[in-house]
């Protein structure tokens, strides 16, 4: 799960140099999508997904369009302080249109326990893990194998020679941006079928996303996908130890160790 | 010994590519010694282990007869090592005073006597009339002077100038090299990586010539540019 | 930064009458305004104008731009009302305490990520303050999630009043208390400018390398910075403890505490002396009357709903629906600021430079 989320977010970061603060938030609003589909229409997580999926990329392209453009090659000031509003809106739009109160969603496909050899396994996870996998796979397929992948790929390297070679370098971030947002809009489908659904979720997930970031190196989705693997079996060997309020700890202090220790992360390029 | 700079065996390695290979060379006060050599030779790697910016993985930096290895780049500034950038950082949001001021100000902690001397060294460097210009207005020849005035106000005995002719027009190369000649009358030592041999020639007491990270000879200009290795790695290409 | 020979005719750019004035203002108000949610609302702003100038000194000047700035004002809160509570000790007498705490605590915080560059340096804030937030909610001793609150204090004289620095209903020594403290730091964020500090400072925030190549010693000025902006956000955190008498980790510690400061600053623009209390004066007014007016929680009418009535929905949300409408204007202001004028309010008025 954390490697999805973090998959977005180092795809922003690599090709726009753009650090999406509001990337949780993304992920929160998906898991109330979600949450609607299956209260007003019945719609069952792993049926809306598709669609989920397809409108946040629209909602990612819209917000890139509006705002995310004229953050590439602004300043740290604006770049950091307009996302970090963007999370505040949201976050606050969510508790003014939702309020604060936690929601579940009910029974679904996915619900119930699952028995193997003599281990319960809740199944909404194991899907929520297979989902993920294959959304993994379905991103490293489009980004190493497609044209437009590879375009996005030089737009990251250098935009400058991307623009010579033809490559309409606005088009790639706004495909970024879309792509990020389809990504965690799956995750939030998946979170919302085992995990509660608040406000203030996004946060909860996305700071140690940027763990995951940070350990496979800023802007590398791969690194991505294995820091957000590591991270999640930190939080849960943390958790084994200790109480689970501090958990989350073990994941900032690693942040912490790795940007002062290893600033272009565990592995990622200069 | 009257040597003011004393590099020995300096070395540093970037992920197994040498860019400084044992490099040994002394630079007497009130000297002007040309650094020089093809692109890649190393000669900016050299201007940034002098300057505390790399640390070197072997050898020693010996600056009147003190060791300076390892120092941070502001303690070897405060002792009496300055430098210019070959990529020109020039505070881009204060004026030319306030830039060569923060210099200033290291050394005299009383603004007003900082302005002074920030002041003379405008005068020295010609920029009198852009005193209250913003370091981003200027043009690069104006901004190679706003460095020179910024590290002359740190009152150095040694000074590192790295490429002043490199991207200046035609024109304005004999004012620069003028202007290098009036900062060895206030009494600075000084170490320049130079490219127009033209001015080397002129300028330029002895010459260190650098090829791959290591010194391949060193002399006179002229005689320098007469060694038959010099001719082919370097005015054979293109430089002459 | 050009100080006319001797004479002083302007305050960066702003006619020294003009600050007279306004100074002037600020000390008449509350006797005009006597109401207290009108003298309440120029407190916040001053507290936060305050927190915004103190966090310019190292956000705008320094250019270290962090947004874990919470964490030295929950060091203020917190030290403040458990030695009250616990003790009865006066925050006359811990002050020196929480800002030695906060201090070091600068120190430990600042030494090792003053070497980062740039989002790094933000992110790693950002941590720092989260993981204090939650060792702060989990803490016992302090009352985990749910804070401190302090016991209410009869005073028998003014004199006793000053010393528990309780004053009940009164809010009248809170606001000349907290105009104090943002005049001084106001002050002190105009005079840095003409120190060699203000000019170290500003050549470090454009361009580190040239700064030291010139001996400018910068993680010291950095940490110098850093201190001067603790100081007076751990000051302001006492303040606030004692002027709400209850201390909990949302309003103190939280992640958005530490935007809220940083927000100020930027909203009213960085890098100048004004900025930070314009955008105090903005947005805490706003927020504070948003707050107080659409405080929202009332519950949405099922019986109109049932009948369809969707009268009952804008009923809903015209009384601010499940709340936070401040921060829903907080963040709109932001996105528009950084998008629009990236140089913050000061920016529309530039001409007078």
């Amino acid at each position: 799960m954390f490697a999805l989320v973090a998959m977005g977010l180092s795809l922003i970061y690599g090709i726009m140099d753009v650090v999406n603060f509001a990337h949780g938030e993304f992920l929160m609003i998906a898991m109330y999508a979600s949450f609607f589909m299956w209260t007003y229409l019945g719609f069952d997580p792993l049926l809306s997904s598709p669609i989920i999926a397809l409108c946040m990329f629209g909602f990612g392209v819209l917000i890139y369009r509006w705002l995310g453009r004229y953050l590439v090659g602004a300043t740290l000031i604006p770049q950091v302080f307009a996302t970090f509003g963007l999370m505040v809106f949201m976050q606050a739009g969510a508790n003014f249109l939702w309020k604060a109160d936690t929601r579940t969603l009910p029974e679904n496909l996915s619900s119930g326990l699952f028995q193997f050899g003599g281990l319960f396994f809740n199944v909404a996870e194991l899907v929520a893990a297979g989902g993920a996998l294959a959304t993994a796979l379905l991103m490293f397929w489009f980004i190493n194998r497609t044209e437009t992948g590879l375009a996005l790929q030089a737009t990251a390297e250098d935009q400058q020679a991307a623009r010579l070679l033809g490559i309409d370098t606005d088009r790639m971030f706004a495909i970024a941006w879309g792509l990020s947002a389809a990504t965690v809009g799956i995750g939030g489908v998946l979170l919302s079928t085992y995990y509660v659904i608040n406000p203030l979720v996004g946060v909860k997930w996305v700071l140690p996303a940027f763990v995951a970031v940070a350990i496979g190196g800023f802007g590398s989705v791969l690194g991505a996908f294995y820091g957000g693997i590591i991270i999640g079996l930190i939080q849960v060997g943390g958790g084994f130890f200790t109480s689970a309020n501090y958990k989350t700890l073990f994941a900032y202090g690693l942040f912490l160790l790795i940007v002062l220790v290893r600033p272009h992360g565990l592995m990622g390029r200069k | 010994m009257s040597d003011l700079l004393a590099i020995n065996e300096l070395s540093k390695n970037f992920g197994g590519v040498c860019a400084s290979d044992r490099v040994n060379f002394t630079v007497d006060k009130g000297e002007i010694v040309g650094l020089i050599g093809p692109n890649g030779a190393g000669k900016t790697t050299v201007f940034n282990l002098i300057s505390g910016f790399v640390r070197p993985d072997g050898g020693r930096v010996t600056f009147d007869d003190k060791d300076v290895t390892g120092l941070r780049p502001d303690q070897i500034s405060r002792l009496g090592i300055a430098r210019t950038f070959q990529i020109l950082k020039p505070f881009p949001h204060m004026t030319v005073e306030e830039n060569v001021m923060v210099g200033a100000l290291v050394r005299h902690p009383h603004p007003a006597v900082a302005r002074e001397l920030a002041g003379h060294c405008i005068e020295l460097v010609g920029l009198e009339h852009k005193r209250d210009a913003l370091g981003g207005e200027l043009s690069t020849g104006q901004r190679k002077r706003l460095e020179m005035a910024r590290a002359m106000a740190t009152e150095p005995r040694l000074l590192l100038l790295d490429e002043i002719t490199g991207g200046v027009d035609q024109p304005s190369i004999p004012g620069l090299m003028k202007l290098v000649g009036s900062l060895r009358d206030e009494g600075v030592t000084l170490l320049i990586i130079e490219h127009n041999m033209r001015v080397v020639m002129e300028l330029v007491d002895r010459v260190i010539f650098l090829n791959l990270g290591a010194k391949l000879t060193e002399g006179p200009p002229r005689e320098v540019a007469a060694n038959p290795d010099v001719r082919r790695l370097y005015l054979g290409s293109g430089h002459a | 930064m050009n100080p006319a020979s001797g004479e002083i005719r302007r305050v960066e750019g702003v006619p020294w009458w003009i600050v007279v004035g306004g100074l002037g203002a600020l000390i008449a108000y509350p006797l005009a305004f006597t109401m207290p949610f009108h003298q309440h609302i120029v407190i916040m702003a001053l507290l936060y104008g305050t927190l915004g100038t103190a966090w310019n000194i190292l956000g705008g000047y320094t250019g270290q731009v962090s947004i874990g700035h919470g964490v030295y004002y929950g060091i203020g809160a917190y030290t403040a009302a458990y030695f009250y509570v616990n003790f009865g000790l006066s925050p006359w007498v811990s002050w020196p305490l929480a800002l030695m705490i906060a201090f070091v605590a600068a120190f430990v915080i600042g030494l090792p990520t003053f070497r980062l560059r740039g989002h790094y340096f933000v992110l790693a804030s950002v941590f720092i303050a989260e993981a204090a937030y939650i060792i702060i909610s989990n803490w016992e001793m302090v009352g985990g999630a749910i804070g401190l609150e302090y016991p209410i204090h009869r005073a028998e004289s003014p004199l006793d009043a000053l010393w528990h620095l309780q004053f009940h209903k009164s809010k009248l020594p809170y606001y000349y208390g907290i105009l104090t403290l943002f005049v001084a730091s106001v002050f002190v964020s105009w005079r840095i400018r003409f120190r060699p500090l203000g000019y170290f400072l500003k050549a470090v925030s454009e361009e580190q390398d040239a700064a030291r190549s010139l001996g400018v010693d910068i993680a010291r000025y950095k940490m110098v910075a850093l201190l001067i902006s603790v100081l007076f956000t751990t000051l302001c955190g006492i303040f606030y403890a004692q002027y709400v008498m209850y201390v909990e980790p949302v309003s103190t510690m939280s992640l958005i505490i530490s935007l809220e400061i940083a927000f100020i600053a930027i909203f009213g623009g960085i890098k100048t002396l004004w900025g930070p209390v314009l955008g105090a004066f903005i947005i805490i007014p706003v927020t504070e009357l948003l707050r107080a007016n659409f405080s929202g929680h009332i519950a949405l009418d099922q019986s109109a709903l049932a009948e369809g009535g969707i009268g009952a929905w804008v009923d809903y949300y015209m009384a601010g629906g499940g709340g936070n409408v401040d921060l829903l204007v907080y963040g709109l202001l932001i996105i528009i600021i950084a998008r629009f004028q990236p140089n913050g309010v000061i920016g529309f008025f530039h001409r007078f430079d």
